[in-house]
């Protein structure tokens, strides 16, 4: 029956593969149900086989089990809210703070800063429901949005950003966040886990990935892509002519609005009524505003955006049904087996490990999470014994942001298409910023921010654990200072021929992986010289992989797929 | 037609706001909405929501039809694991029950130690919402007992789970009569 | 406290950089952004568990 699970898994990279590469041109639910339904044939014929018929009649019940409700259900409620919101003008409302804001002595900077780390600051259970609200207020800062504060490449990096910090912010969510998954397989062994074990390394390193996309994003993407975001420019006749601000007016419902909507997200996340489902506080939120803000329930729904609740729920299929056929156990031995390649060993598998989800980035990072993490926890006391609990919870700090923040930069119906949309860019503009700063910033820094404060803080009796400010900030400054070094480089290089620029970015990309594999040896084995290296080679191996998977040109390939070859 | 006039064309379509909203502030020619190759993945498209919102009501139906509703509402954060050697018959990952209890996954229930489950309650505590997780696992105990009594259970799973110790006194009667 | 001050610092930090990439350069600019972060850290650090 093993050879089962090996199937499953080569018909679901194969067809993911096929489609993130361009090849299979339908919508990412359709390739995903497919995925799901040959796993099922190719597991009942095998099941039929081996167990009988009984075994096969229960094959649907186990596939479903791969669907996860919370999701789901928080998505569709919080888009919901952001229906009611807009239609009750909450935005205006919105913006007219904003405006006071700016003329405040932190400016427009700082107003922008603020916003663009909203997401994390309010950590929902999906980065969508305020990426929903959100968005469309911040293409209002751009010239064909109204406001023309904003030029093209300001709003790429603001939207950018925007975006980049929604969509990892589900992993620090206290509200069925995917750190939470972690956080329970800590629990174990650190009794206060589930109080938050994996909730400031996520931030910390989501906070300094979210500046390196924004440097990314004005330095490498937009030379590599120039003509790829339709955004407009201001026309040459407004330059240097003194915008009037149009004069905002915000209804009363609109504040009211704003402010209920502000008190769900606080009611939900600080539970001060007891214990409750997010999604019951952002229902109540909605049926206030009905009654406070006059809106009607088809205002409510026009704010649910379907692609991503289907692109989720067909992943989740996929993943129920690879779960059901055996796939997962074949990719834990899979990863587990690359242990023994002798260049690699513990440290090296693990460096690749937690890269995992960015170089596989699917719609919604919990379907991998789920089938993954209970992998990675084997990894642990529990059975291999590769790693101590410590260990065990440094390499799930790391594992956990990369994983979350890995439906970023999925073409196939990933939260960072929605900023790609926003920006007028093409499909696979961002992958590149994304996927660079959830490897190369975001899972090292995660790693030593776990290592040198949250373990004394959820660990306090041990007095092998330490607090160690400095050491953090001299990471995080040293880490930064690479990268931003790379970036710097990497432009100044970069010029008009595509292939060129892509095997210098992949070098670019190889480096910080080497680093980043590195750090996180560094982190779980301390000063072993051998780890280290082997960490610097998962490190390049993982890199390679996610480098190789951003898109050399986007025009041409978009151009095929719209209108076929031969046009 | 110039390469030029192949992207002013595409160009335009893709600023042409009559498009469908397909995600918010978008209205653009999505290469999702308007392939060319389209015509013959219509037809699958549909086949593939359907199955999409099949599933979807299946899950939720399925609970409700058996009167585990609390199922529903599990986030799946795995929180009760932190319940670890408090659970007096060794139980591990307490949300895989939990699952197993919503989609009626039988091998799983049985696998995880669900039929060696006592119900004290202890683990309830660790549950970020406080759901009624040993009332939750008594219905599905009742369910799986049922479906071992209609040889529903496939003998494999009754087979390891005798094995490995992972049936409660009060089903040890149905699980030998099934594997006689 | 240690958290707070590392919310602060990265906050601040990523602020500065974030103003940088948006082209705001002169030193109030950056200022201001590094004031941005620094709330937008403050405010993290208040969600966390402490």
């Amino acid at each position: 029956m093993e050879i089962l699970g090996y199937l499953t898994l080569g018909i679901f990279l194969t067809l993911m593969l096929l489609t993130l590469f361009g090849y299979i041109r339908t919508p990412v639910q359709t390739v995903l149900v497919m995925s799901t339904i040959l796993c099922l044939i190719v597991g009942g014929i095998f099941r039929f086989a081996y167990s009988g018929w009984d075994a096969v009649m229960l094959l649907p019940n186990e596939f479903l089990g791969g669907i996860i409700l919370h999701p789901i259900t928080a998505l569709l409620t919080g888009l919901f809210l952001a229906g009611g919101l807009k239609a009750s003008g909450g935005f205006e409302a919105l913006k007219v703070i904003l405006r006071y804001l700016r003329r405040s002595p932190i400016g427009l900077v700082g107003t922008l800063v603020i916003l663009i780390n909203l997401p994390v600051i309010s950590s929902l259970p999906c980065g969508r429901i305020l990426a929903a609200a959100l968005l469309p207020l911040l293409f209002t800062f751009g010239f064909e949005g109204g406001l023309g504060i904003l030029t093209k490449s300001q709003l790429i990096v603001l939207i950018g950003a925007f975006t980049r910090n929604a969509m990892g912010s589900c992993g620090p969510s206290p509200i069925g966040g995917v750190g939470q998954i972690g956080e329970g397989f800590l629990g174990s062994f650190f009794p206060t886990a589930s109080e938050g074990i994996l909730r400031a390394p996520q931030a910390f390193s989501l906070m300094l990935g979210t500046a390196i996309v924004a440097i990314f994003l004005k330095m490498i993407s937009q030379r590599l892509y120039p003509e790829d975001v339709a955004l407009r420019e201001a026309p040459p006749s407004a330059e240097g002519v003194e915008r009037k601000e149009p004069e905002i007016v915000a209804p009363l419902e609109g504040y009211l609005a704003l402010a209920i909507f502000v008190l769900s997200l606080l009611t939900a996340i600080f539970q001060p009524f007891g214990k409750m489902p997010v999604q019951s506080v952002l229902v109540a939120g909605a049926l206030l505003m009905i009654v406070v803000c006059r809106i009607r329930l088809t205002h409510l729904m026009e704010g649910i955006i379907l692609l991503p609740v289907t692109a989720m729920a067909s992943g989740f299929l996929a993943a129920g049904a690879l779960a059901a056929t055996g796939g997962f156990d074949a990719l834990g031995t899979l990863l587990n087996s690359l242990v023994k390649v002798p260049f690699l060993g513990v440290a090296g598998m693990l460096a690749i490990f937690v890269q995992f989800q960015t170089i596989l980035p699917l719609s919604c990072a919990r379907i991998l999470t789920a089938a993954l993490v209970p992998v990675l926890y084997l990894f642990g006391p529990a059975k291999f014994a590769f790693l101590d609990w410590s260990q065990l919870a440094i390499v799930m700090a790391a594992y956990i942001i990369n994983a979350t923040t890995s439906c970023g930069p999925s073409p196939l119906g990933g939260g960072g298409m929605m900023g790609e949309g926003t920006m007028r860019a093409e499909t696979g503009f961002i992958k590149g910023a994304y996927t660079f700063a959830s490897m190369a910033i975001m899972a090292p820094l995660a790693a030593i921010y776990m290592k040198f404060m949250n373990l004394k803080v959820f660990q306090p009796s041990d007095p092998s654990f330490v607090k160690d400010i400095t050491t953090i900030m001299e990471f995080a400054l040293a880490v930064v200072a690479v990268n931003l070094f790379l970036i710097f480089l990497s432009r100044r290089v970069l010029g008009t021929d595509s292939s060129r620029n892509f095997y210098f970015q992949l070098i670019g990309f190889l480096t910080a992986g080497a680093l980043a594999g590195g750090i996180l040896a560094f982190a779980l084995f301390e000063t072993n010289a051998t780890a280290i290296l082997q960490g610097v080679a998962g490190g390049i191996v993982a890199a390679m992989l996610i480098g190789l998977m951003v898109p050399r040109t986007l025009s041409r390939r978009m151009t095929a797929t719209l209108s076929g070859p031969e046009m | 037609m110039s390469d030029q006039e192949k992207r002013v064309q595409i160009g335009e379509k893709r600023q042409d706001t009559k498009q469908p909203t397909v995600l918010p502030g978008i209205h653009r020619y999505q290469f999702f909405t308007n392939l060319k190759d389209r015509g013959w993945t219509l037809n699958l498209d549909r086949v593939a929501l359907f199955g999409i919102v099949t599933a979807l009501l299946a899950t939720v139906l399925k609970p409700l039809f058996h009167g585990n509703a609390a199922t529903i509402y599990c986030y799946e954060c795995r929180a009760c694991y932190a319940t670890q050697d408090r659970c007096p018959v060794g139980i591990m990952f307490q949300a895989e029950l939990a699952v197993a209890g919503r989609v009626l996954d039988y091998d799983r229930f049985i696998r995880n130690g669900g039929l060696k489950c006592i119900r004290c309650g202890n683990c309830q505590s660790y549950c970020v919402q406080y759901l009624p997780l040993p009332r939750m696992f008594e219905i599905m105990q009742d369910d799986t007992r049922s479906a071992i009594r209609n040889g529903i259970v496939p003998r494999y799973s009754l087979e390891r789970a005798m094995n490995e110790g992972l049936v409660g006194k009060e089903f040890i009667d149905d699980v030998v009569k099934a594997l006689a | 406290m240690l958290t707070w001050l590392t919310f602060i610092f990265v906050g601040s930090l990523s602020g500065v950089i974030i103003a940088w990439a948006l082209d705001m350069k002169t030193p109030r600019e950056l200022v201001q952004g590094a004031v941005g972060g620094f709330i937008a850290g403050l405010l993290m650090a208040a969600m966390l568990p402490h």
